[in-house]
């Protein structure tokens, strides 16, 4: 299976929610889209799934054009971000319906429910309705549920985002377990970029409808190409300095060093985080950030440096690159 | 003292609505001598005397009671048939049609409908609808049609959406969609419309008295007020009371049957965890 997405644009009122946006998403493939929230990446989400269409462009899931396909007949796996389970009905009902109504056999039913339930170590759940259950609960029933009629396609919409920090640490390895790492695409939305990192082999960063840059989160963080990519990746955000004339020159604050001939500057402030700390350092350019091992000592005279090669030079109107690496 | 002002307002609200039933009640089985002379003895102002007269009564008493019950149900069955499609749509619809079509649907339920009966009885004779029970359930269910609208549209639109897209997702095309999902969800606001649309036909006067006039077709309100004996000289307190006394007694039935659908909070806990 492959998912293939071209030129897609949605409108709404005249205004563009999504432009002109392609990619693909192959076998076992995971590409998480990123961005803040409002760039348009559950819309696009939506767009596959079927619940709303393009004005433009068209999917493809194989070869097959699905673009003015029902929902129901794509075939398609979502977890939403609320879960979206029907709260009248009990564990065992919310998995039986989707297949009961297309129209399968009693006996397939009730064994490839059974044997989704032992997977999901729910069999002892099955009479509890959803306000019964826990949220990490919840998140494994909405799974199950995506996962029992062996969709195409996996759509997963922020499925973390309702769970607090522990337990989605816990969960993660799960969800990749069942999903992320099977045979399937899998489109995976999300604003944390951590998530984002950590679950997918492609992350395609998307702002203002647009998908600014795709690829494996080691070239997003190496070779951004465009300031936008470059302050949304990365934590503590990159330090955005104007050196030259129309240029903004971006250096990550892990890539400063002290160095005795470097820039005269002076310590405003110290965030200590255990691990590492941050340095606010104020210099002729403005504020840097400065990220060193905990134990660091600091020199008396504050100056910093850092290599040529790990700067990035962006266009200061159009935020595009200037310099490669 | 907050909590003190909550129990007084509370009782005051509870005899507000309480204190009418129990007055009719007494006034069922009091002797009529008993409402207008307060000096008669205590142990001689009862009687079974009213519920006698009313259920004795020919025809008996218990057909008005079916024909309002028929009346009932049907028109809540239409109306609820027709509102529940249309809320749904207009749910649906966008700001300018459901602004539109909600000034409309209020202008429909605040109607003194009282106004139509002249019409509606015209429209009767025209088309040979008097003396018919059934008939009688068109104008009860056009009537409560806008308010049950109004109410189920609002509900519809409480319904998160991820639920319906997440039944369309797998596969559930429209009709299972209301009647698996979204029906079931509704069925706290369903039952309430449904008690007003019922408690509507089950009181309504003057439209029932100019379409029906077979003895035999009445319902519960204009049977009631032809009770033995009323007229212009004399009015049958007691004998009115013990009518409503029956009366309500189907009502209460209905409220305490669907009493867990009303309270029930069904949707808590649906999406958030």
């Amino acid at each position: 299976m492959t998912l293939q997405v071209n030129n897609i644009s949605r409108c709404i009122n005249r205004n563009w929610i999504i432009k002109d946006m392609s990619f693909e998403v192959s076998n076992g493939e995971c590409l998480a889209l990123l961005g803040p929230s409002g760039c348009g990446k559950s819309t696009t989400l939506r767009l596959i799934a079927g619940l709303d269409s393009p004005n433009q462009g068209s999917i493809f899931i194989d070869n097959t054009d699905i673009t003015n396909i029902s929902p129901v007949d794509r075939n398609i796996g979502m977890v939403f971000q609320s879960y979206a389970l029907f709260p009248h009905l009990n564990v065992l009902e919310n998995l039986k319906l989707g297949l009961k109504v297309r129209g399968n056999k009693q006996t397939e039913i009730e064994e490839r429910v059974n044997r989704i339930l032992s997977i999901m170590q729910m069999s002892h759940l099955v009479k509890r309705r959803p306000n019964e259950l826990s949220g990490g609960q919840k998140q494994r029933l909405a799974l199950a549920r995506a996962m029992l009629r062996q969709p195409n396609v996996y759509l997963l919409d922020e499925p973390m985002s309702n769970l607090d920090a522990q337990l989605r640490e816990e969960l993660r390895p799960e969800l990749r377990d069942f999903i992320i790492s099977g045979s399937k695409p899998v489109v995976y939305v999300t604003h944390d970029q951590q998530e984002a990192m950590s679950m997918s082999n492609k992350i395609a960063v998307m702002n203002e409808g647009e998908i600014q840059q795709i690829g494996t989160a080691k070239d997003l963080y190496n070779r951004p190409n465009s300031l936008f990519v470059a302050s949304f990746i990365g934590r503590p955000q990159i330090n955005t300095l104007s050196i030259k004339n129309n240029v903004i020159t971006a250096i990550r604050p892990e890539h400063i060093y002290f160095n005795s001939e470097g820039l005269d500057c002076k310590l405003s402030h110290i965030e200590w985080l255990g691990n590492y700390q941050l340095l606010f350092i104020e210099s002729k350019y403005g504020l840097i950030k400065m990220m060193c091992s905990a134990e660091q000592e600091r020199p008396e005279k504050i100056k910093i440096s850092w290599n040529k090669e790990r700067e990035h030079d962006f266009d200061k109107k159009t935020g595009k690159r200037l310099n490669n690496i | 003292m907050k909590n003190r002002t909550f129990i007084l307002v509370l009782s005051f609200i509870i005899v507000w609505s309480i204190g009418p039933l129990c007055w009719q009640l007494y006034t069922s089985f009091s002797t009529p001598d008993a409402l207008i002379n307060p000096t008669i003895e205590f142990t001689k102002r009862w009687t079974f005397d009213n519920y006698k007269l009313v259920l004795s009564a020919n025809p008996p008493f218990w057909r008005y009671l079916v024909n309002s019950l028929i009346v009932g149900i049907i028109s809540t069955l239409i109306t609820l048939f027709i509102a529940i499609p249309a809320s749904y749509s207009l749910s649906k619809a966008n700001k300018i049609i459901s602004r539109i079509s909600n000034y409309y649907l209020f202008g429909a339920a605040l109607f003194p409908y009282v106004l139509l009966f002249l019409a509606l009885l015209e429209f009767a004779r025209r088309y040979n609808l008097g003396n018919n029970l059934l008939a009688l359930c068109i104008p009860y269910s056009a009537l409560s049609m806008p308010l049950a609208i109004l109410i189920l549209t609002s509900s519809f639109r409480q319904i998160p959406i991820e639920i319906e897209e997440a039944a369309r997702i797998e596969g559930l095309n429209l009709i299972q969609r209301l009647r698996l999902i979204l029906v079931p969800l509704m069925l706290p606001s369903i039952s309430s419309t449904a008690i007003l649309i019922f408690l509507f036909s089950w009181n309504e006067y003057p439209i029932s008295l100019t379409w029906i006039s077979n003895e035999n077709l009445l319902t519960l309100p204009v049977a009631i007020s032809r009770i033995a004996g009323s007229s212009v000289y004399s009015i049958p307190y007691g004998a009115f009371a013990a009518a409503t006394v029956v009366g309500s007694i189907p009502l209460l039935l209905i409220v305490l049957i669907f009493q867990k659908q009303i309270v029930s909070g069904l949707m808590q806990g649906a999406v958030k965890g």
